[in-house]
């Protein structure tokens, strides 16, 4: 099975773990295609191929060949890291009112599709499930680790919130014809928080092998790539 | 010597409007008090109170946002839930009879009536029929979201600097056996109209005059410091209910709402009335901010209103909405019938029965 995982500087945590032989699965192969942050907002579905402008940022992390990515010739594709922003939901959804509680369901429901109706990995995947029926799947980028310097306050956030949240966003995704991969729970902590662990050492998304910020809470290690990966083939197995 | 030697310019018609341009005339409103960035400004009332909340917002003042949405969610789809158009999700409030009973039960939520309308399996709050699209899940749904309301709303009356509350129409139905005043007619947006049960009143004069001031005591009781601006809106009724012209109705409503703010900004040193009425609706200005239903009020007329607003202030806000970008609509930007369009009324709905 060929997997292509589609995604922003999230991937990295994947392709470093594919790179220091932290995961390896007979006849899965995987290839990664993407663009940091914002210019990931630019890739577009032309045709059964994603194409995007910015070759040259494309081309340093992945080499000339993959300029475009022609969907067919995958087996399945994967969006990680898309981002999806979870946290970042939580937090606005908490800065609101005190949490899930002061809001109806079928706002939260209607506000959050809004939301992710405007990212464009959601647009992609929405238009590819229309013309093709490769399986995709849609992976959570990973909740931000604790800030450990305490200049900052860690925002609290009730395990029940993110559950509902997550609730939510499966059906959203669900209805684009895709399927939603959650945040292995093995990785969580107090709620809200990828364990700090997988923060330690990670590297950058450019193909520089280059640790990334100190203090960077964000991206996480190719100890984290790997439980992702095993979670994305074990998935994709059970849909085959 | 006699009384009008020493008056203003503004006092005398032909200097302050028969030799002016009609864009030109100024000082048409001299407030009482002021309204600076610091302050917490909260806006209720009809659906052009919500020009207020948004020219109050774009120019960086405090627009008292009392029962936020969550800030990612789309500007359309918090409209469309109540959001962002009230200082807290009441709806609509076209009455001095509705805004009372807001504000009482505000204080004691345990007496806002109980009645639900129920139809298609959904739960409509009668106290604000249109607040949910295709009304809540069910009656417990219903009842939280009313309290959630409830509290931010008593927070709003609490910790206000401002109250900006724009008085829309003297007609409405009520609840023969409860009392209760209803912002739509029963059977418009929810429930049954039931004659039984159900009865039509047009407010009169000294009935709104005593329910405004009522509800100006209550708020000040709470909160002694609170300066309150009242204004009439300039949208004509959609439909009148009393059986004459809806052009004779909407004159009739109008001037008794014109004439009770009057009266109490004139009896009460913290209470303000502000002109928007008279703006938009007089025959000097031929008519132009009206867009081509003759009903709402277009782009430039709220611009107008807004600009004579701020310009008494500080006199130097430039509130046009063609000085900001707009975002939507690819590109679009909300001019005329478009900003117009934009607010939420629920007496259009009315519209569909004619």
């Amino acid at each position: 099975m060929k997997i292509c995982i589609i995604g922003n500087s999230h991937i990295a945590a994947l392709q470093h773990a594919l790179r220091e032989g932290r995961f390896a699965r007979r006849g899965i192969d995987f290839d990664f295609w993407g663009l940091p942050n914002k210019q990931f907002e630019e890739i577009k579905y032309d045709q059964g191929i994603l194409v995007t402008t910015n070759l040259r940022k494309l081309k340093a992390l992945f080499g000339a060949r993959h300029g475009r990515l022609k969907i067919g010739a995958y087996d399945a594709l994967v969006f990680h890291g898309g981002p999806l922003r979870l946290d970042r939901l939580l937090i606005s959804i908490k800065a609101a009112g005190e949490g899930f509680d002061e809001f109806d369901e079928e706002f939260l429901a209607a506000g959050i599709e809004s939301f992710m109706s405007g990212l464009n990995a959601i647009r992609l995947v929405s238009e590819i499930s229309d013309s093709h029926a490769l399986p995709i799947v849609v992976s959570a980028d990973p909740l931000p680790a604790r800030r450990r310097n305490g200049r900052r306050k860690n925002p609290e956030i009730a395990a029940e919130d993110l559950e509902r949240l997550q609730m939510i966003v499966g059906r959203l995704i669900e209805a684009r014809k895709a399927m939603y991969l959650r945040q292995d729970a093995g990785t969580i902590e107090d709620a809200f928080y990828t364990r700090g662990m997988f923060a330690e050492n990670a590297k950058r998304f450019k193909n520089d092998g280059m640790m990334t910020k100190e203090g960077d809470i964000k991206h996480m290690n190719s100890r984290y790539g790997e439980i992702v990966l095993g979670r994305i083939a074990d998935l994709l197995a059970g849909a085959a | 010597m006699n009384p009008y030697r020493d008056l203003p310019g503004r006092s005398f018609w032909k200097p302050a409007v028969g030799e002016r341009e009609p864009l030109a005339i100024s000082d048409i409103w001299t407030p009482k008090f002021g309204f600076d960035k610091s302050h917490r400004i909260a806006t209720f009332g009809s659906c052009f109170a919500q020009h207020f909340s948004r020219a109050l917002t774009r120019l960086g003042y405090s627009w008292f946002d009392g029962e936020p949405a969550p800030d990612m969610f789309s500007e359309d789809v918090c409209r469309r839930y109540g959001y962002r158009l009230f200082s807290a999700r009441t709806g609509n409030i076209y009455t001095a009879q509705c805004f009372r009973q807001w504000i009482d039960w505000a204080l004691e939520p345990e007496t806002a009536p109980d009645e639900v309308w129920v139809g298609d399996g959904r739960c409509i709050d009668p106290l604000r029929p249109t607040i949910q699209p295709d009304g809540f899940a069910d009656e417990e749904r219903m009842r939280r979201g009313r309290r959630i309301t409830l509290a931010a709303l008593r927070r709003v009356i609490e910790t206000s600097d401002r109250l900006v509350f724009t008085l829309g129409l003297t007609e409405a139905w009520r609840n023969r056996e409860t009392g209760v005043v209803y912002p739509l007619c029963p059977g418009v947006a929810g429930g049954d109209y039931d004659p039984d049960s159900h009865e039509f009143h047009n407010y009169t004069h000294s009935e709104i005059l005593s329910e405004l001031n009522g509800a100006i005591a209550t708020l000040r009781g709470i909160n002694p410091s609170l300066g309150i601006l009242l204004t009439v809106s300039p949208v004509p009724l959609t439909a009148t209910a009393t059986g004459g012209h809806v052009l004779v109705a909407t004159t009739y409503s109008k001037s008794v709402l014109r004439a009770v703010a009057g009266e109490i900004a004139a009896d009460l040193p913290f209470v303000d009335y502000f002109p928007s009425y008279e703006l938009v609706t007089s025959p000097l200005y031929r008519g132009p901010f009206y867009n081509a239903n003759a009903r709402t009020i277009s782009a430039d007329g709220v611009d107008f209103v807004m600009s004579s607003f701020f310009a008494s202030q500080d006199g130097s806000e430039d509130t046009s909405s063609r000085s900001e970008a707009e975002p939507h609509n690819g590109g679009k930007t909300h001019r005329d019938e478009d900003l117009a369009e934009d607010e939420i009324c629920d007496d259009v709905m009315l519209d569909a029965f004619r």
